[in-house]
């Protein structure tokens, strides 16, 4: 599946969640998908943003520049209550 | 993951809540289980709180009202994220903003191509 005229390419994994082996199958697959896309000068969000599941990919994605937008969110919201866990892992 | 409200910062802040919003602040098992995920296979994260703001005063309000009880606010608009943006992992104010409804100003100078 996949809107990839504009650059968007999605894969739906077929799985049984409460299968912990497809789970883990499933989460290696999409672990080599987002880097083949980072290789590829590609991110691992787009149009579906940074949430839960990609996180541990910005450090990849973005390098020193992370620390940037850490800085930016510390200065908005220096308790951490805005969706704490979202996007930036501080 | 569990709320990082204790109880009773949880209740006082239910209550300031409902004398700002009256029945627009729910604590109730159906709201909270209907915010604590979007369409995605992330495993969910049940807010103590949900609340129907209408004007962008009363979004102040609540946002101000969790800072004080150090609650985390997640914002919810149609629950269909696939990244668990809306899960509220660490529990605290889901903001339902669905009945922020009406179009304000159409900025058409500020349009990006």
């Amino acid at each position: 599946m996949s809107h990839a005229g504009d650059g968007n390419f999605h894969l739906v994994f077929v799985v049984t969640p409460e299968d912990a082996d497809e789970m883990a199958q499933a989460q290696t697959i999409n672990a080599r998908l987002v880097h083949r896309a980072l290789a590829m000068g590609g991110t691992c969000g787009r149009e579906h943003g940074v949430g839960l599941g990609k996180i541990g990919y910005l450090q990849e994605e973005h390098g020193e520049t992370l620390e940037v937008m850490r800085t930016i969110k510390r200065a908005l919201d220096p308790q951490n209550l805005m969706n704490p866990g979202k996007m930036i892992a501080l | 993951m569990a709320s990082v409200l204790a109880p009773l910062l949880r209740d006082r802040l239910a209550a300031e809540l409902r004398t700002l919003l009256g029945d627009r602040c729910s604590t109730s098992s159906s709201h909270r289980e209907q915010h604590s995920h979007g369409e995605s296979w992330h495993p969910p994260g049940e807010p103590d709180i949900v609340v129907f703001p209408t004007s962008t005063d009363e979004v102040s309000g609540i946002v101000a009202a969790a800072a004080r009880h150090g609650a985390p606010i997640v914002p919810f608009g149609a629950g269909s994220s696939l990244e668990g943006h809306v899960n509220a992992m660490s529990g605290g104010v889901s903001i339902d903003t669905t009945r922020m409804n009406k179009v304000l100003r159409v900025s058409v100078a500020w349009r990006r191509s």
